[in-house]
Protein backbone atom coordinates (compact mmCIF):
# COMPACT_ATOMS: atom_id res chain seq x y z
CA UNK A 1 0.00 0.00 0.00
CA UNK A 2 2.59 2.54 0.69
CA UNK A 3 4.25 3.69 -2.33
CA UNK A 4 7.58 4.75 -3.61
CA UNK A 5 8.70 8.42 -2.67
CA UNK A 6 7.92 10.91 -5.41
CA UNK A 7 4.53 9.71 -7.24
CA UNK A 8 2.05 12.43 -7.25
CA UNK A 9 -0.78 12.03 -5.01
CA UNK A 10 -3.21 14.91 -6.30
CA UNK A 11 -4.75 14.95 -9.57
CA UNK A 12 -2.81 16.29 -12.87
CA UNK A 13 -5.29 18.38 -13.86
CA UNK A 14 -8.80 19.55 -12.80
CA UNK A 15 -10.55 20.88 -15.57
CA UNK A 16 -14.22 21.23 -15.36
CA UNK A 17 -16.76 21.64 -18.49
CA UNK A 18 -19.21 23.96 -16.58
CA UNK A 19 -16.27 27.38 -17.31
CA UNK A 20 -17.44 27.17 -20.25
CA UNK A 21 -21.01 26.65 -20.35
CA UNK A 22 -22.55 28.59 -17.73
CA UNK A 23 -24.10 25.28 -15.37
CA UNK A 24 -25.57 26.85 -12.63
CA UNK A 25 -28.53 28.53 -14.39
CA UNK A 26 -31.10 27.63 -16.44
CA UNK A 27 -32.41 24.33 -14.68
CA UNK A 28 -35.65 23.54 -14.65
CA UNK A 29 -37.02 23.28 -11.22
CA UNK A 30 -40.06 22.40 -10.74
CA UNK A 31 -41.05 24.52 -7.07
CA UNK A 32 -44.27 23.64 -7.23
CA UNK A 33 -45.01 20.06 -6.79
CA UNK A 34 -42.86 18.55 -3.89
CA UNK A 35 -44.96 16.01 -2.45
CA UNK A 36 -48.17 17.60 -2.83
CA UNK A 37 -50.60 16.39 -5.30
CA UNK A 38 -50.81 17.22 -8.86
CA UNK A 39 -53.15 16.83 -11.50
CA UNK A 40 -53.26 18.22 -14.91
CA UNK A 41 -56.00 18.61 -17.02
CA UNK A 42 -56.59 16.71 -20.44
CA UNK A 43 -58.61 18.27 -23.21
CA UNK A 44 -59.02 16.02 -26.00
CA UNK A 45 -58.91 18.04 -29.23
CA UNK A 46 -60.00 21.08 -27.87
CA UNK A 47 -56.67 23.29 -28.13
CA UNK A 48 -58.97 25.95 -27.13
CA UNK A 49 -60.11 25.29 -23.96
CA UNK A 50 -56.91 24.87 -23.26
CA UNK A 51 -55.32 28.06 -23.94
CA UNK A 52 -58.02 29.50 -22.60
CA UNK A 53 -56.96 27.98 -19.65
CA UNK A 54 -53.57 28.11 -19.26
CA UNK A 55 -52.19 30.21 -22.66
CA UNK A 56 -50.55 28.74 -25.48
CA UNK A 57 -47.16 28.34 -24.01
CA UNK A 58 -48.15 26.22 -21.24
CA UNK A 59 -50.42 23.67 -23.63
CA UNK A 60 -49.32 20.72 -24.81
CA UNK A 61 -50.03 18.35 -27.56
CA UNK A 62 -49.07 14.53 -26.27
CA UNK A 63 -50.21 11.40 -26.68
CA UNK A 64 -53.25 12.32 -28.63
CA UNK A 65 -54.42 15.24 -26.54
CA UNK A 66 -54.02 18.36 -25.07
CA UNK A 67 -52.52 18.76 -22.02
CA UNK A 68 -52.21 21.43 -19.59
CA UNK A 69 -49.24 22.09 -16.97
CA UNK A 70 -49.18 20.59 -13.83
CA UNK A 71 -50.84 22.33 -10.76
CA UNK A 72 -51.40 21.26 -7.24
CA UNK A 73 -54.73 20.01 -6.56
CA UNK A 74 -55.13 21.16 -2.95
CA UNK A 75 -55.32 25.17 -3.69
CA UNK A 76 -53.81 25.49 -0.02
CA UNK A 77 -50.47 23.52 -1.31
CA UNK A 78 -49.99 25.93 -4.26
CA UNK A 79 -46.79 28.23 -4.52
CA UNK A 80 -46.29 30.74 -6.50
CA UNK A 81 -46.15 29.70 -9.95
CA UNK A 82 -48.32 27.29 -9.97
CA UNK A 83 -50.88 27.58 -12.67
CA UNK A 84 -53.86 26.57 -10.70
CA UNK A 85 -57.35 25.01 -12.50
CA UNK A 86 -57.41 27.09 -15.53
CA UNK A 87 -58.12 30.69 -15.74
CA UNK A 88 -61.09 30.40 -17.80
CA UNK A 89 -62.28 27.08 -15.84
CA UNK A 90 -62.61 29.15 -12.49
CA UNK A 91 -63.49 31.92 -13.89
CA UNK A 92 -61.09 34.14 -13.20
CA UNK A 93 -60.39 35.93 -16.58
CA UNK A 94 -58.67 33.82 -19.36
CA UNK A 95 -55.77 34.73 -21.32
CA UNK A 96 -56.98 37.79 -22.95
CA UNK A 97 -53.72 37.84 -25.18
CA UNK A 98 -54.63 34.61 -27.13
CA UNK A 99 -58.62 36.63 -27.50
CA UNK A 100 -59.77 34.31 -25.25
CA UNK A 101 -62.85 35.48 -22.96
CA UNK A 102 -64.62 33.42 -19.88
CA UNK A 103 -67.86 33.83 -21.69
CA UNK A 104 -66.62 31.42 -24.55
CA UNK A 105 -66.83 33.13 -27.13
CA UNK A 106 -63.15 33.36 -28.93
CA UNK A 107 -62.90 36.71 -31.06
CA UNK A 108 -60.46 35.01 -32.77
CA UNK A 109 -62.04 31.63 -33.40
CA UNK A 110 -65.27 32.30 -32.13
CA UNK A 111 -65.09 28.69 -30.38
CA UNK A 112 -67.15 27.93 -27.44
CA UNK A 113 -65.06 27.33 -24.10
CA UNK A 114 -65.80 23.86 -23.08
CA UNK A 115 -63.66 23.26 -20.57
CA UNK A 116 -61.22 20.04 -19.56
CA UNK A 117 -62.39 16.39 -20.79
CA UNK A 118 -60.73 14.92 -17.80
CA UNK A 119 -57.87 14.95 -14.86
CA UNK A 120 -54.92 13.22 -15.11
CA UNK A 121 -53.74 12.45 -11.71
CA UNK A 122 -50.53 14.01 -10.65
CA UNK A 123 -47.21 11.47 -11.83
CA UNK A 124 -44.80 14.32 -10.60
CA UNK A 125 -43.74 15.95 -6.93
CA UNK A 126 -43.70 12.03 -5.41
CA UNK A 127 -40.09 12.93 -4.43
CA UNK A 128 -38.59 16.10 -2.81
CA UNK A 129 -40.79 16.32 -0.04
CA UNK A 130 -38.66 15.73 2.78
CA UNK A 131 -35.48 18.35 1.21
CA UNK A 132 -37.76 21.69 1.12
CA UNK A 133 -37.03 21.42 4.91
CA UNK A 134 -33.80 19.88 5.65
CA UNK A 135 -30.65 19.74 4.13
CA UNK A 136 -29.89 16.28 2.12
CA UNK A 137 -26.19 16.51 2.10
CA UNK A 138 -24.64 15.29 4.82
CA UNK B 1 -0.34 16.58 10.71
CA UNK B 2 -0.36 20.24 12.13
CA UNK B 3 -1.96 23.16 11.24
CA UNK B 4 0.39 25.84 10.07
CA UNK B 5 -0.84 30.05 9.31
CA UNK B 6 -0.03 30.57 5.47
CA UNK B 7 -0.20 33.80 3.74
CA UNK B 8 -3.92 33.99 1.95
CA UNK B 9 -4.35 34.72 -1.62
CA UNK B 10 -4.90 38.62 -2.22
CA UNK B 11 -7.73 37.86 -4.69
CA UNK B 12 -8.85 34.57 -3.19
CA UNK B 13 -12.58 35.30 -3.51
CA UNK B 14 -12.46 36.10 -7.42
CA UNK B 15 -10.41 33.30 -7.21
CA UNK B 16 -12.50 30.54 -5.71
CA UNK B 17 -15.55 32.35 -7.62
CA UNK B 18 -14.10 31.90 -10.86
CA UNK B 19 -14.23 28.39 -10.42
CA UNK B 20 -18.70 28.51 -9.10
CA UNK B 21 -17.52 28.14 -5.86
CA UNK B 22 -20.08 30.85 -4.46
CA UNK B 23 -20.65 29.48 -1.11
CA UNK B 24 -17.53 30.24 0.40
CA UNK B 25 -19.00 32.75 3.00
CA UNK B 26 -21.81 31.49 5.01
CA UNK B 27 -23.17 33.18 8.14
CA UNK B 28 -19.48 33.57 8.76
CA UNK B 29 -16.37 31.98 6.91
CA UNK B 30 -16.81 28.29 4.99
CA UNK B 31 -13.80 28.47 2.91
CA UNK B 32 -10.75 29.39 5.07
CA UNK B 33 -7.24 30.12 3.71
CA UNK B 34 -5.19 31.73 6.40
CA UNK B 35 -3.74 28.33 7.79
CA UNK B 36 -3.69 24.85 6.08
CA UNK B 37 -2.95 20.84 7.60
CA UNK B 38 0.32 19.71 6.96
CA UNK B 39 0.72 15.98 6.70
CA UNK B 40 3.94 14.02 5.58
CA UNK B 41 3.86 11.34 3.24
CA UNK B 42 4.06 8.64 5.55
CA UNK B 43 0.97 9.66 7.26
CA UNK B 44 -1.05 9.90 3.76
CA UNK B 45 -0.14 6.37 3.39
CA UNK B 46 -1.36 5.50 6.53
CA UNK B 47 -4.90 7.14 5.75
CA UNK B 48 -4.99 5.61 2.53
CA UNK B 49 -4.31 2.59 3.48
CA UNK B 50 -7.17 2.72 6.57
CA UNK B 51 -10.11 4.08 4.40
CA UNK B 52 -8.97 0.89 2.20
CA UNK B 53 -9.46 -1.53 5.01
CA UNK B 54 -12.36 0.41 6.77
CA UNK B 55 -14.36 0.32 3.22
CA UNK B 56 -13.65 -3.27 2.52
CA UNK B 57 -14.53 -4.12 6.33
CA UNK B 58 -18.13 -2.33 5.63
CA UNK B 59 -18.62 -4.06 2.31
CA UNK B 60 -18.18 -7.18 3.74
CA UNK B 61 -20.79 -6.12 7.03
CA UNK B 62 -23.31 -5.67 4.03
CA UNK B 63 -22.77 -8.57 2.73
CA UNK B 64 -23.14 -10.48 6.32
CA UNK B 65 -26.51 -8.13 6.84
CA UNK B 66 -28.01 -9.58 3.52
CA UNK B 67 -26.58 -13.29 4.04
CA UNK B 68 -28.40 -13.30 7.17
CA UNK B 69 -31.46 -10.66 6.92
CA UNK B 70 -30.27 -8.77 9.80
CA UNK B 71 -31.59 -5.34 8.71
CA UNK B 72 -33.83 -4.60 11.35
CA UNK B 73 -30.82 -3.95 13.97
CA UNK B 74 -30.08 -1.15 10.94
CA UNK B 75 -34.16 0.09 11.42
CA UNK B 76 -34.46 -0.66 8.09
CA UNK B 77 -38.15 -2.36 7.16
CA UNK B 78 -38.46 -4.91 4.89
CA UNK B 79 -39.36 -2.77 2.22
CA UNK B 80 -36.07 -1.03 2.47
CA UNK B 81 -34.27 -4.41 2.85
CA UNK B 82 -35.83 -5.42 -0.37
CA UNK B 83 -34.20 -2.59 -2.09
CA UNK B 84 -30.95 -3.38 -0.45
CA UNK B 85 -30.73 -6.79 -0.72
CA UNK B 86 -31.87 -6.38 -4.30
CA UNK B 87 -29.17 -3.23 -5.20
CA UNK B 88 -26.37 -5.93 -3.71
CA UNK B 89 -26.97 -9.18 -5.78
CA UNK B 90 -27.24 -7.03 -8.64
CA UNK B 91 -24.08 -5.91 -7.81
CA UNK B 92 -24.68 -2.32 -8.30
CA UNK B 93 -21.85 -0.42 -8.02
CA UNK B 94 -21.04 2.55 -5.97
CA UNK B 95 -19.96 5.85 -6.76
CA UNK B 96 -18.26 7.45 -3.66
CA UNK B 97 -18.27 8.08 0.49
CA UNK B 98 -16.54 10.20 2.53
CA UNK B 99 -15.62 8.93 6.01
CA UNK B 100 -15.24 11.39 8.93
CA UNK B 101 -11.83 10.19 10.99
CA UNK B 102 -11.02 12.05 14.42
CA UNK B 103 -6.97 11.94 14.13
CA UNK B 104 -4.91 13.93 16.31
CA UNK B 105 -1.71 12.79 14.30
CA UNK B 106 -0.29 10.92 16.60
CA UNK B 107 -2.86 8.13 17.74
CA UNK B 108 -4.40 5.43 15.14
CA UNK B 109 -6.98 7.17 12.52
CA UNK B 110 -10.48 6.41 13.95
CA UNK B 111 -13.74 6.36 12.40
CA UNK B 112 -16.75 8.46 13.45
CA UNK B 113 -18.78 7.83 10.53
CA UNK B 114 -19.47 6.76 6.94
CA UNK B 115 -21.22 9.14 5.17
CA UNK B 116 -21.75 6.73 1.73
CA UNK B 117 -25.30 8.31 0.44
CA UNK B 118 -25.17 12.10 -0.31
CA UNK B 119 -21.94 13.58 0.82
CA UNK B 120 -21.57 16.93 0.35
CA UNK B 121 -18.04 19.40 0.47
CA UNK B 122 -17.01 17.52 -2.38
CA UNK B 123 -16.27 19.95 -4.55
CA UNK B 124 -14.35 22.16 -2.12
CA UNK B 125 -11.91 18.51 -1.61
CA UNK B 126 -11.82 17.43 -5.54
CA UNK B 127 -10.71 20.93 -6.98
CA UNK B 128 -11.06 24.49 -4.80
CA UNK B 129 -8.14 23.39 -2.41
CA UNK B 130 -6.50 21.82 -5.79
CA UNK B 131 -6.18 24.85 -7.01
CA UNK B 132 -5.49 26.66 -3.72
CA UNK B 133 -2.30 24.73 -4.05
CA UNK B 134 -1.27 25.22 -7.31
CA UNK B 135 -1.69 29.12 -6.56
CA UNK B 136 0.00 28.80 -3.54
CA UNK B 137 2.92 25.87 -3.69
CA UNK B 138 2.29 25.90 -0.06
CA UNK B 139 3.21 22.16 0.32
CA UNK B 140 4.61 19.78 -2.00
CA UNK B 141 1.79 17.87 -2.66
CA UNK B 142 -1.64 17.16 -1.68
CA UNK B 143 -3.44 13.85 -1.06
CA UNK B 144 -6.03 14.84 -3.87
CA UNK B 145 -6.82 12.44 -6.62
CA UNK B 146 -10.32 12.81 -6.17
CA UNK B 147 -11.27 14.33 -9.62
CA UNK B 148 -9.23 11.63 -12.03
CA UNK B 149 -11.09 8.67 -9.62
CA UNK B 150 -14.53 10.29 -10.05
CA UNK B 151 -13.51 10.24 -13.98
CA UNK B 152 -12.48 7.00 -14.03
CA UNK B 153 -15.59 5.59 -11.96
CA UNK B 154 -18.43 7.02 -13.59
CA UNK B 155 -18.07 4.07 -16.38
CA UNK B 156 -17.55 1.33 -13.95
CA UNK B 157 -20.70 2.67 -12.55
CA UNK B 158 -22.69 3.04 -15.77
CA UNK B 159 -23.79 1.04 -18.83
CA UNK B 160 -21.98 2.02 -21.81
CA UNK B 161 -23.42 5.40 -23.56
CA UNK B 162 -25.90 5.56 -20.62
CA UNK B 163 -28.01 8.56 -20.35
CA UNK B 164 -27.54 9.86 -16.91
CA UNK B 165 -30.35 12.10 -14.81
CA UNK B 166 -29.10 14.21 -12.14
CA UNK B 167 -30.93 15.06 -8.97
CA UNK B 168 -31.25 17.00 -5.76
CA UNK B 169 -32.56 19.91 -3.70
CA UNK B 170 -31.31 22.38 -6.59
CA UNK B 171 -32.45 25.25 -5.17
CA UNK B 172 -29.64 24.39 -2.10
CA UNK B 173 -26.25 26.13 -2.91
CA UNK B 174 -24.22 23.39 -1.76
CA UNK B 175 -26.41 20.30 -2.59
CA UNK B 176 -26.18 22.41 -6.77
CA UNK B 177 -22.51 22.58 -6.54
CA UNK B 178 -22.21 19.17 -5.33
CA UNK B 179 -24.55 17.85 -8.13
CA UNK B 180 -23.00 20.12 -10.51
CA UNK B 181 -19.52 18.93 -10.31
CA UNK B 182 -20.50 15.46 -10.12
CA UNK B 183 -22.29 15.76 -13.66
CA UNK B 184 -19.26 17.65 -14.79
CA UNK B 185 -16.99 14.51 -13.91
CA UNK B 186 -19.70 12.32 -15.70
CA UNK B 187 -19.44 14.04 -19.01
CA UNK B 188 -16.11 14.10 -18.89
CA UNK B 189 -16.17 10.47 -18.55
CA UNK B 190 -18.26 10.73 -21.52
CA UNK B 191 -21.58 9.99 -20.83
CA UNK B 192 -24.66 12.60 -21.61
CA UNK B 193 -26.28 14.09 -18.59
CA UNK B 194 -29.10 15.91 -17.54
CA UNK B 195 -30.66 17.15 -14.07
CA UNK B 196 -33.60 18.12 -12.58
CA UNK B 197 -35.11 19.11 -8.92
CA UNK B 198 -36.08 15.64 -6.71
CA UNK B 199 -39.57 17.11 -7.25
CA UNK B 200 -39.40 17.21 -11.07
CA UNK B 201 -39.21 13.55 -11.09
CA UNK B 202 -42.17 11.86 -12.78
CA UNK B 203 -44.07 8.77 -12.51
CA UNK B 204 -45.59 7.45 -15.83
CA UNK B 205 -46.64 4.40 -17.59
CA UNK B 206 -44.55 1.87 -15.06
CA UNK B 207 -41.33 4.03 -15.15
CA UNK B 208 -39.64 7.02 -13.61
CA UNK B 209 -39.55 10.37 -16.26
CA UNK B 210 -37.61 13.36 -16.46
CA UNK B 211 -39.60 16.80 -17.24
CA UNK B 212 -40.30 15.99 -20.64
CA UNK B 213 -41.41 12.74 -19.90
CA UNK B 214 -38.32 10.69 -21.18
CA UNK B 215 -37.73 7.59 -18.89
CA UNK B 216 -34.93 8.03 -16.74
CA UNK B 217 -32.78 4.85 -16.76
CA UNK B 218 -29.95 5.97 -14.57
CA UNK B 219 -30.09 8.47 -12.36
CA UNK B 220 -27.62 10.33 -9.30
CA UNK B 221 -29.67 11.31 -6.53
CA UNK B 222 -28.30 13.75 -3.60
CA UNK B 223 -31.44 12.63 -1.63
CA UNK B 224 -31.07 10.03 1.12
CA UNK B 225 -32.84 6.93 1.09
CA UNK B 226 -34.25 7.59 4.02
CA UNK B 227 -36.41 10.49 2.61
CA UNK B 228 -37.05 8.61 -0.44
CA UNK B 229 -38.43 5.87 1.46
CA UNK B 230 -40.99 8.21 3.67
CA UNK B 231 -41.92 9.39 0.38
CA UNK B 232 -45.11 9.18 -1.86
CA UNK B 233 -43.14 7.61 -5.40
CA UNK B 234 -41.34 5.26 -2.48
CA UNK B 235 -44.09 2.64 -4.12
CA UNK B 236 -42.88 2.39 -7.69
CA UNK B 237 -39.16 1.59 -6.27
CA UNK B 238 -39.68 -1.77 -6.40
CA UNK B 239 -41.31 -2.28 -9.82
CA UNK B 240 -39.42 0.64 -11.84
CA UNK B 241 -36.45 -0.23 -13.73
CA UNK B 242 -34.07 2.77 -13.07
CA UNK B 243 -30.71 2.67 -11.19
CA UNK B 244 -30.36 4.65 -8.80
CA UNK B 245 -26.98 6.05 -7.99
CA UNK B 246 -25.97 5.97 -4.67
CA UNK B 247 -27.19 2.22 -4.98
CA UNK B 248 -29.96 1.41 -2.11
CA UNK B 249 -27.16 -0.94 -0.21
CA UNK B 250 -25.51 2.32 0.67
CA UNK B 251 -28.07 2.20 3.18
CA UNK B 252 -26.26 -0.38 5.34
CA UNK B 253 -23.13 2.13 5.56
CA UNK B 254 -24.70 5.91 6.09
CA UNK B 255 -26.76 4.87 8.93
CA UNK B 256 -24.89 4.81 12.30
CA UNK B 257 -25.87 1.48 13.06
CA UNK B 258 -23.11 0.52 11.16
CA UNK B 259 -20.61 1.88 13.75
CA UNK B 260 -22.42 -0.77 16.23
CA UNK B 261 -22.39 -3.82 13.84
CA UNK B 262 -18.45 -3.06 12.44
CA UNK B 263 -17.17 -2.58 15.97
CA UNK B 264 -19.49 -6.25 17.45
CA UNK B 265 -17.30 -7.83 14.14
CA UNK B 266 -14.29 -5.95 14.57
CA UNK B 267 -13.74 -5.56 18.43
CA UNK B 268 -10.86 -4.05 19.39
CA UNK B 269 -10.03 -2.72 15.64
CA UNK B 270 -7.33 0.30 16.01
CA UNK B 271 -9.49 2.55 13.60
CA UNK B 272 -12.93 2.19 15.42
CA UNK B 273 -14.17 3.07 18.31
CA UNK B 274 -16.46 0.84 20.93
CA UNK B 275 -19.71 1.30 19.18
CA UNK B 276 -23.22 0.13 20.71
CA UNK B 277 -27.24 0.40 20.55
CA UNK B 278 -26.84 0.52 23.98
CA UNK B 279 -24.60 2.97 25.83
CA UNK B 280 -23.88 1.05 28.94
CA UNK B 281 -21.47 -1.32 26.76
CA UNK B 282 -19.14 1.78 26.54
CA UNK B 283 -17.11 3.09 29.12
CA UNK B 284 -16.24 6.88 29.77
CA UNK B 285 -17.64 10.08 27.94
CA UNK B 286 -20.00 8.72 25.15
CA UNK B 287 -21.28 10.33 22.04
CA UNK B 288 -25.01 9.61 21.23
CA UNK B 289 -25.93 10.04 17.41
CA UNK B 290 -29.32 9.17 15.18
CA UNK B 291 -29.44 6.66 13.13
CA UNK B 292 -30.24 8.44 10.57
CA UNK B 293 -28.78 11.92 11.49
CA UNK B 294 -27.04 14.16 8.61
CA UNK B 295 -24.58 17.04 9.62
CA UNK B 296 -23.91 16.91 13.15
CA UNK B 297 -27.83 17.14 13.84
CA UNK B 298 -28.77 15.36 17.45
CA UNK B 299 -25.41 14.71 18.05
CA UNK B 300 -24.51 14.77 22.08
CA UNK B 301 -21.29 14.36 23.90
CA UNK B 302 -22.09 12.65 27.16
CA UNK B 303 -19.10 13.57 28.86
CA UNK B 304 -20.23 11.03 32.34
CA UNK B 305 -21.50 8.30 29.84
CA UNK B 306 -25.15 7.26 29.46
CA UNK B 307 -26.92 5.20 32.03
CA UNK B 308 -29.94 4.39 29.02
CA UNK B 309 -30.88 3.67 25.92
CA UNK B 310 -32.72 6.01 22.95
CA UNK B 311 -34.35 4.18 20.49
CA UNK B 312 -33.15 5.03 17.92
CA UNK B 313 -29.85 6.10 18.91
CA UNK B 314 -26.31 4.79 18.47
CA UNK B 315 -23.48 5.17 21.08
CA UNK B 316 -19.82 5.32 20.18
CA UNK B 317 -17.07 6.19 22.49
CA UNK B 318 -16.13 9.65 22.13
CA UNK B 319 -12.76 9.66 20.38
CA UNK B 320 -10.98 13.67 20.70
CA UNK B 321 -10.65 15.48 17.25
CA UNK B 322 -7.51 17.24 16.08
CA UNK B 323 -7.59 20.86 18.64
CA UNK B 324 -5.65 23.99 17.71
CA UNK B 325 -6.32 27.49 18.23
CA UNK B 326 -8.94 27.27 15.90
CA UNK B 327 -10.56 24.84 17.31
CA UNK B 328 -11.38 20.85 16.39
CA UNK B 329 -10.07 19.58 13.03
CA UNK B 330 -12.81 16.77 11.55
CA UNK B 331 -10.81 14.53 8.63
CA UNK B 332 -12.81 13.66 5.54
CA UNK B 333 -11.34 10.72 3.64
CA UNK B 334 -12.85 10.26 0.35
CA UNK B 335 -13.88 6.90 -1.13
CA UNK B 336 -14.14 6.20 -4.70
CA UNK B 337 -15.11 2.74 -5.32
CA UNK B 338 -13.11 1.15 -3.38
CA UNK B 339 -10.37 3.46 -2.70
CA UNK B 340 -9.56 6.33 -0.35
CA UNK B 341 -8.48 9.02 -2.61
CA UNK B 342 -8.19 11.98 -1.05
CA UNK B 343 -8.77 14.43 2.13
CA UNK B 344 -10.96 17.20 2.90
CA UNK B 345 -10.55 19.29 6.17
CA UNK B 346 -13.37 21.08 8.53
CA UNK B 347 -12.71 22.91 11.40
CA UNK B 348 -15.05 24.11 14.16
CA UNK B 349 -15.21 25.63 17.52
CA UNK B 350 -17.28 23.50 18.51
CA UNK B 351 -16.38 19.84 18.84
CA UNK B 352 -19.08 18.48 16.98
CA UNK B 353 -18.87 19.13 13.14
CA UNK B 354 -21.71 20.62 11.29
CA UNK B 355 -22.72 22.09 7.73
CA UNK B 356 -21.12 25.27 8.40
CA UNK B 357 -17.94 23.90 9.86
CA UNK B 358 -15.26 25.84 8.00
CA UNK B 359 -13.34 23.96 4.98
CA UNK B 360 -9.31 23.97 5.63
CA UNK B 361 -7.22 23.18 2.46
CA UNK B 362 -4.58 20.25 3.02
CA UNK B 363 -1.33 19.94 1.64
CA UNK B 364 1.99 17.26 2.09
CA UNK B 365 5.63 17.48 1.66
Amino acid sequence: MFRADGERRRSLEVPLLWLGVAAFIGYPVLRDSTSDRMQRNRYGSDQFSCECDYGAGACRYQGGTWVGPWYAVDAADRKAGDPGRGACRTGSGGHAGHGYTYSGASSVQQQAYRGPNGVEAGYRGGFGGTGRVRAAGS
Amino acid sequence: MRRDPVPVRRDWRDRVEALGFDFHTLDGPYWVEDACYRFDAREVDLLEAVGGELHAMCLDLVADVVRDGDHARLGLDPVAAEWVDRSWRAGEPALYGRMDIAWSGRDAPKLLEYNADTPTALFEAAVVQWHWLEDTRAGGDQFNLIHEALVRRWPEVLAPHANVHFAGCLEAAEDRVTIDYLRDTCMQAGFRTQVLDMSGIGWKDGRFVDLQDEPIDSIFKLYPWEWMRAEPFSAHLAAAATRWIEPAWKQVLSNKSLLALLWERHRGHPNLLPASHDPRDIDGPVVAKPRFGREGEGIQVMERGMHFAEHGMVYQAHAPLYRSDAGYGLLGLWIVGDQAVGVGMREDASPITGNASRFVPHCFD
